[in-house]
């Protein structure tokens, strides 16, 4: 509502200016027709302004004159164009730069020439039209540079508006991805299971209590650090799976005990972050937490030729073979796979034939971030 | 008096930071803990206890499967624990449900109780009665199709995979699951049943039949238009009017 009547104004004003461009056009026209050309001295260049003796001399040197603002005027579109198309800026100023001169001298020349034949209109007195460019050029240049630049500030200006705009969203989408990894990768169950585990510690045993609280801390610390990242090294994926599974001993006491195994050729490759995680919640809540007696997970990390192969076992019940539950597990590692790598991953999971469950992930191998332009 | 109480959680600590709780309140008795759903039915049908701490996610048979598979008799108070369960916590609020979130901590846990023992006092069917309801609801909500049922013998709870069975009975308010030459009573509508069970492997036959296709031994057209269908173990059962469609779907 509050720019309405500014633009309003701004439009009068445009139409002021044009009516007035079109009037000292017309002005020129009919003098330049009627009023005999001044001569020129041979050997001597033309001088813009002669100074005028008659009513008609003094306005055709008006539309002489003014025909360069008119065509300022006509030109600014051109050069916020320009200034998008060829910006002067750190990267490709030179380019830049002779874009915008050599846009600046054709429209130089372009006003000169007919400022030459309106000033000149078939008189037999007129300079040669080179003599008369070279004066113009000279001239016409220097308000057009004016625009130029004040075009290219004004979108510059634009432009880190603009940038500043895009920078609050994308932080807005970090902060949200970073939102969904914490709850998607740390489920609000375990979190406040672990809460309440730690409460009860805090009676019992309070040194326990102690290092559970600290084990959460540094999982939650990494989980924000890392949700706007989407892979790490294998090395850095173990190290926060060591704080989760540290917990987990805690929860589950003594009947649990947990491997983690990986090649040594496999410390710098790279993994989506998190993803040994949940898989192996996965299995303490159905390997582990449903049945009774001694409970065993295996993580392993191994390379065989180009291929990553990450696999989670446990030694939980084979018994009910369609199980909903670890289906929906998996469903959400599934998904987060083929969004980073598409076709080149496979997940396979099953009840092996003497019990127990195997979630198997086969990833391309890669120890540099760049091949597959994954930031 | 002492409320006699019950703890169920899965996993230890969180348990035994109920359990705690329990101990150290005067009005109340810790009559023993359970860690996973099927154990807190056979505790709660052998002891009879007043009140119940009962987590809601638990693998296997959650909370609210818990109270679904309970009889009427033996449905004690329920004060549901729950990490983070967004459905459930509304639902909790619209039926005013007792319930409390981990970490559970003095304060709340003595409020719940006090609501708990003036409501015992004074009307003791009411609340009942919204959490049987809630549960009924919760079952009846779950997309997943129902793998096996929990039936009793005695005090003991034991489940029966749907695999196994040949065909259900309605039986009053509950079904009678027919495996073999063995029937077993379970605590269920016919309408969780008929929704839930995999319908390429379940039809229903009759307002309170239905069978396992597989286990049909054969099917016969009367004058009536009814069919008379023969089970694998012998047992003859007739369709009802509305669902001899559904037959002859399975005929085509």
């Amino acid at each position: 509502m509050a720019d309405r009547p500014a633009r309003r104004s701004d439009t009068r004003l445009l139409w002021g200016v044009a009516i007035a461009a079109a009037v000292l056009s017309l002005l020129t026209f009919v003098a330049s027709r009627f009023v005999p050309a001044l001569p020129v001295p041979r050997g001597s260049l033309p001088r813009m302004r002669n100074p005028p003796n008659s009513a008609g001399e003094f306005l055709r040197s008006l539309g002489v004159g003014s025909l360069i603002w008119y065509g300022c005027f006509a030109a600014a579109p051109c050069f916020v164009w320009l200034s998008r198309r060829a910006p002067v800026d750190r990267r490709s100023w030179k380019v830049g730069v002779a874009t915008h001169l050599a846009a600046v001298v054709v429209f130089a020349l372009i006003t000169a020439w007919i400022q030459y034949h309106l000033s000149y209109h078939s008189s037999p007195l007129a300079p040669p039209l080179a003599d008369y460019l070279e004066v113009g050029l000279i001239a016409d240049a220097l308000p057009y540079l004016t625009v130029a630049v004040a075009a290219h500030a004004i979108d510059a200006r634009t432009r880190v508006y603009e940038r500043d705009l895009e920078a609050a969203r994308v932080r807005g989408e970090l902060a949200e991805s970073r939102l969904e990894a914490l709850t998607a990768q740390l489920q609000p169950h375990f979190l406040f299971n672990t809460l309440q585990g730690i409460s009860t510690l805090i009676a019992h045993d309070p040194p326990a209590a102690d290092a559970m609280l600290s084990d959460l801390s540094d999982l939650l610390r990494e989980v924000l650090r890392r949700g706007e990242r989407r892979e790490v090294s294998v090395d850095e994926e173990l190290r926060v799976l060591e704080s989760y599974l540290s917990i987990s001993r805690r929860r589950f006491g003594e009947r649990l005990s947990i491997s983690v195994s990986r090649g040594e050729d496999v410390r710098q490759a790279l993994v989506p972050f998190f993803v040994l995680q949940p898989l192996v919640e996965n299995a303490l809540h159905h390997g582990v937490g449903s049945h009774a007696g001694p409970a065993t997970v295996a993580v392993d990390v191994r390379r065989d030729k180009q291929t990553l192969v990450l696999s989670v076992k446990d030694n939980g019940p084979a018994e009910h073979a369609p199980d909903a539950g670890r289906g929906i597990g998996l469903a959400n590692t599934r998904e987060r796979l083929s969004g980073l790598y598409g076709d080149a991953q496979r997940l396979d999971s099953g009840h092996s034939p003497e019990g127990g469950f195997t979630v198997r992930i086969e990833l391309p191998f890669r120890e540099s971030a760049d091949d597959l332009g994954v930031r | 008096m002492t409320l006699r109480t019950v703890v169920v959680d899965d996993e230890v600590l969180p348990r035994q930071r109920v359990a705690d709780l329990v101990r150290g309140d005067a009005r109340l008795e810790l009559v023993g803990e359970a860690d996973d759903g099927r154990s807190a039915l056979d505790l709660i049908v052998e002891q009879r206890p007043a009140l119940v701490f009962l987590d809601i996610q638990m693998p296997e048979l959650d909370g609210f499967q818990v109270i679904a598979a309970l009889d009427d008799d033996v449905l004690p108070a329920v004060v549901f624990v729950t990490a983070y369960d967004a459905y459930a916590i509304r639902a909790f609020e619209v039926d005013a449900i007792d319930y409390l979130l981990k970490p559970v901590n003095t304060d709340r846990f003595d409020a719940a109780v006090s609501r708990v023992a003036t409501r015992l006092g004074a009307s003791p069917s009411q609340s009942e009665t919204a959490v049987r309801s809630l549960a009924t609801r919760a079952s009846e909500s779950r997309a997943t199709p129902i793998v096996r049922f929990v039936a009793r013998r005695g005090a003991k709870h034991y489940f029966i995979r749907a695999s196994d069975i040949d065909w259900i009975e309605a039986d009053g308010n509950y079904l009678r699951l027919w495996t073999g030459d063995r029937s077993h009573l379970v605590r269920e509508t016919m309408k969780v049943a008929e929704e839930r069970l995999d319908e390429s492997r379940f039809v229903r036959i009759h307002r309170s039949t239905i069978v396992a296709i597989d286990r049909i031994a054969s099917i016969q057209a009367q004058d009536s238009g009814d069919y008379l269908v023969t089970m694998a173990g012998g047992a003859k059962l007739t369709s009802s009017r509305g669902y001899a469609d559904r037959i002859r779907g399975l005929l085509r």
